[in-house]
């Protein structure tokens, strides 16, 4: 089982290094793409996954990333080793403080906050044109390497993230958080 | 006695499409018509919704015309740019200090 485990990882790491340096640029694209969809759908699973609580406004989180990394190479000047973890502040600030309301609901309450989030993001994005470049965006944005390795980058925060999100979900936090999902009132009288 | 719940979800579904319609009737004469409307208004009738508190059509009455009134306010005094920002705000804030909404009928949930 361990091997069969082992074997299956070695195969989808050569196999993502060989289609990122390889293939021609827009496989790359394509497997970058796919890599950071399900990066987000993870991020979106620690929350809808183990506690079963919607959030329709993870969109917002995305583009306040995008936005921290585009802003602070092309604006500020900083390359993107520099802007990643300022961005990753940036996000964790935001969320910290949409927390204040998104702690005190629950069910369809807490997915109008979340929605209500994203709409206030998307209008911020499109108003704040001397900032975020308005409608029509931010353009040359330096990678950090090329297209490949640029799509190699993002499959391995993918996995990391799944390795992590795998044993999050086993800790204490993580089955706390499967108990409140399945039985609030009995995770909560434990 | 028993309850046919499939055909009562299909009646409320089609009640709520109705009202959806006429909503929609009402609305094409006071606003341009485009493919990509409905998805705001869609947003804004599910915020009045949750702010009214679900289970109170009352309280969505108010709330609806609560809304309507932040917006126009915001538009008229801080400009159209603005005017989603602040109306989200206020539904996040009104959430956040009153969590099940602002005219919820009390329900007792059994443990």
């Amino acid at each position: 089982m361990k091997a069969i485990v082992i074997v299956i990882a070695a195969l989808l790491v050569g196999g993502a290094a060989a289609v990122c340096l390889f293939a021609p640029g827009y496989y790359a694209y394509l497997l970058g793409t796919l890599a950071t969809t399900a990066l987000v759908g993870v991020g979106l699973n620690v929350l809808l996954g183990l506690t079963g609580e919607v959030s329709l406004g993870q969109g917002g989180f995305l583009a306040l990333g995008a936005y921290g990394v585009g802003i602070l190479t092309t604006k500020a000047g900083l390359n993107f080793w520099e802007a990643l973890p300022l961005a990753v502040l940036l996000v964790a600030a935001v969320s910290a403080v949409l927390s204040i309301p998104a702690l005190r609901v629950t069910g369809p309450y807490l997915a109008m906050v979340t929605i209500a989030f994203g709409f206030i993001v998307e209008s911020v994005s499109v108003e704040w044109r001397g900032l975020t470049g308005g409608a029509s965006g931010l353009a040359g944005i330096p990678a950090p390497f090329g297209t490949g390795g640029t799509a190699l980058l993002a499959c391995g925060f993918c996995a990391l993230a799944l390795a992590l999100f795998h044993i999050f979900a086993r800790s204490p936090l993580g089955l706390a958080m499967q108990a409140t999902a399945s039985a609030p009132a009995a995770a909560r009288s434990i | 006695m028993s309850v046919d719940v499939t055909s009562l979800i299909a009646l409320t579904y089609a009640a709520a499409a109705l009202l959806a319609g006429i909503g929609g009737i009402l609305i094409a004469p006071l606003y341009n018509v485009a493919y990509d409307m409905g998805t705001l208004f869609g947003i804004k009738a599910f915020a009045v919704a949750i702010l009214g508190g679900l289970t109170n059509p009352w309280g969505v009455v108010i709330a609806g015309l609560a809304y309507g009134l932040v917006e126009a306010g915001a538009t008229t005094w801080l400009g159209s740019s603005s005017t989603q920002i602040v109306t989200f705000t206020a539904v996040i804030v009104a959430l956040a200090l009153a969590p099940s909404g602002l005219f919820k009928r009390r329900t007792k949930v059994r443990v």
